[in-house]
């Protein structure tokens, strides 16, 4: 949450998703990158109803925004 | 007409009638007194002529006989030698010399005690009644070898009719010599203002600009002149070109640096607007960070700048990821892209090293998104990309918006070119944008994109030799 409104790189949402779970063992790229895409697949699930959306940037990140109610 | 100033020490054309007039004046004055003394000497030649055939014809008349003498000195020969009045004639004869025998005054002998040979006419200067005389003098002896006679014949003229004749030969010589000096004067200060007026016109041409436009730099116009002032003018109009063109180059850095600084101030007061708006003092300390990090950033560009201004200025390029540097761009421009309605996003390497200037890179982007986000229209598409090709990194930005005619693209990076007439935008954002390619030593081209929209492309130099990866 303390990056609303900013695109934050796949790159540092993996580091920080890591750090948090303390899970260090998957660092290998592409299963790391398919798990993170789980992930925030049930994330934006959860996030339905309550007016915030995770878009995907292009090649950027990701984008934690308020849909318009 | 001089401005004031102008004028360090003497103007030339007083130089000039100083070292023509001033010579010419010693040379007259020379000449003047030379000819005074041919005159004097020529007077001198003729009174000291008739003095002697005055003194000859004279002892002719005085004959000796025996031991003594016999003089035949008629009254009409007497009249002829004192006719003027004015100009008397003095003789005297002595025999010996000094006993005055005949004559109508006693003459003087010579200053010095040299006796002239008998026979032999002398002329010497004496002062008879405080009046300067010629004086010419014979000696003659006579007489037998038992009893030796000398007789002296003296006849003197006033030098006051050689100092007339002097003054009237002076006086004939003067006129004409006055005249040609004064003929001579005019034609001198004629000539040297009539060869200083093209001179004169130069100073008039520079001398009527005061304005302080570049229309005061504009070139002097020099026909028919001679070929000095044409040099002169010649290399006038070389240093004013020179000063029109860099005049003109820093009139350009002004526009462009006046269009690159709008951009972070209009952002600095939408920050501090919201920092305002803040109640939270942990939101608002965040807030003043960014307003601090976006002042320091505008400081900095002035700086870039600055030293993007310096014809000359060494552009420090370092080593830096130009694939990681576009990211970070495009997701600043993310949130106003969304607000745009486009769809920013980066395809191509993931890292790829330039040597390059990372602020100035930035703003070149800037400057691309900017213009994509605010040309491609609703909907459109716009995607950064970097690649690496050869020994080269491209940096391109492409849209699928409505693009530019094939005649356009050409002119995209020309100083305030416009393909609208649309609001906002002042036709220096793509100048920019090659110019901080040529300072990385590569280049910037249009292209159009295949979907039929507008790519703009850098080509930069790559860091290290080919195959190296960051």
């Amino acid at each position: 949450m303390t990056h609303a409104g900013q695109v934050v790189s796949r790159e540092a949402v993996l580091a920080a998703w890591q750090a948090e779970s303390g899970d260090g063992g998957i660092s290998a790229g592409g299963l790391a990158s398919n798990a993170l895409e789980v992930y925030i697949h049930r994330l934006r699930r959860k996030l339905e109803d309550s007016g915030l959306n995770i878009r995907n940037v292009r090649g950027l990140g990701y984008l934690l925004e308020q849909t318009r109610a | 007409m001089t401005p004031p100033g102008a004028v360090q020490g003497l103007s030339l054309q007083r130089q000039l009638l100083l070292w023509l007039l001033l010579p010419q004046l010693v040379l007259w004055l020379v000449g003047g007194l030379l000819a005074y003394r041919i005159a004097l000497s020529y007077a001198e030649k003729g009174i000291d002529q008739s003095l002697t055939q005055s003194v000859l014809s004279l002892a002719r008349q005085v004959k000796p006989v025996g031991s003594g003498l016999l003089i035949d000195f008629p009254r009409a020969a007497q009249d002829i030698i004192e006719q003027d009045p004015k100009d008397r004639v003095s003789y005297t004869v002595s025999s010996p010399p000094g006993r005055f025998l005949l004559g109508n005054g006693m003459l003087p002998g010579p200053a010095d005690l040299a006796e002239p040979a008998s026979g032999v006419p002398r002329l010497y200067n004496a002062t008879v009644d405080g009046k300067p005389m010629r004086v010419a003098l014979l000696n003659l002896n006579y007489g037998d070898s038992v009893a030796p006679q000398r007789m002296r014949v003296q006849v003197a003229k006033s030098l006051a009719v050689q100092q007339r004749i002097t003054a009237e030969l002076v006086a004939d010589m003067l006129v004409p010599l006055l005249l040609l000096g004064a003929v001579l004067s005019v034609l001198v200060y004629g000539g040297i203002v009539r060869g200083l007026q093209p001179l004169k016109r130069l100073q008039a041409q520079l001398g009527d600009r005061r304005e302080q436009s570049l229309a005061a730099l504009r070139p002097i116009e020099m026909t028919q002149a001679p070929q000095e002032v044409h040099a002169l003018a010649g290399a006038v109009n070389q240093l004013l070109s020179a000063v029109r063109r860099s005049l003109g180059q820093e009139k350009r850095f002004l526009n462009d640096a006046a269009h690159q600084l709008r951009t972070p101030l209009a952002g600095l007061i939408s920050q501090t607007e919201l920092a305002l708006a803040e109640t939270d003092p942990r939101a608002l300390r965040e807030r003043l960070g960014k307003v601090l990090a976006g002042a320091q950033r505008s400081a900095h560009l002035v700086q870039q700048l600055l030293s993007l201004a310096r014809n000359e200025a060494e552009v420090r390029l370092q080593a830096l990821d130009l694939a990681a540097l576009a990211r970070e761009v495009a997701r600043d421009w993310t949130p106003r892209a969304l607000t745009a309605g486009v769809d920013l996003g980066y395809e191509g390497a993931a890292a790829l090293s330039i040597q390059g200037e990372p602020l100035l890179l930035r703003e070149a982007l800037n400057n691309l998104l900017d213009n994509a986000l605010n040309y491609a229209g609703v909907g459109a598409v716009v995607t950064v990309r970097v690649a690496r090709q050869g020994a080269a990194g491209l940096l391109e930005v492409e849209d699928n918006g409505p693009g530019l005619a094939p005649a356009d693209l050409a002119h995209v990076f020309e100083r305030f070119w416009r393909a609208s007439e649309g609001p906002g935008g002042c036709g220096l954002g793509l100048a920019i944008v090659a110019a901080i390619a040529q300072r990385h030593g590569g280049s910037a081209e249009a292209v159009p994109a295949p979907s039929g929209g507008l790519c703009i492309r850098l080509t930069l130099p790559v860091a290290d030799a080919p195959g190296d990866n960051l």
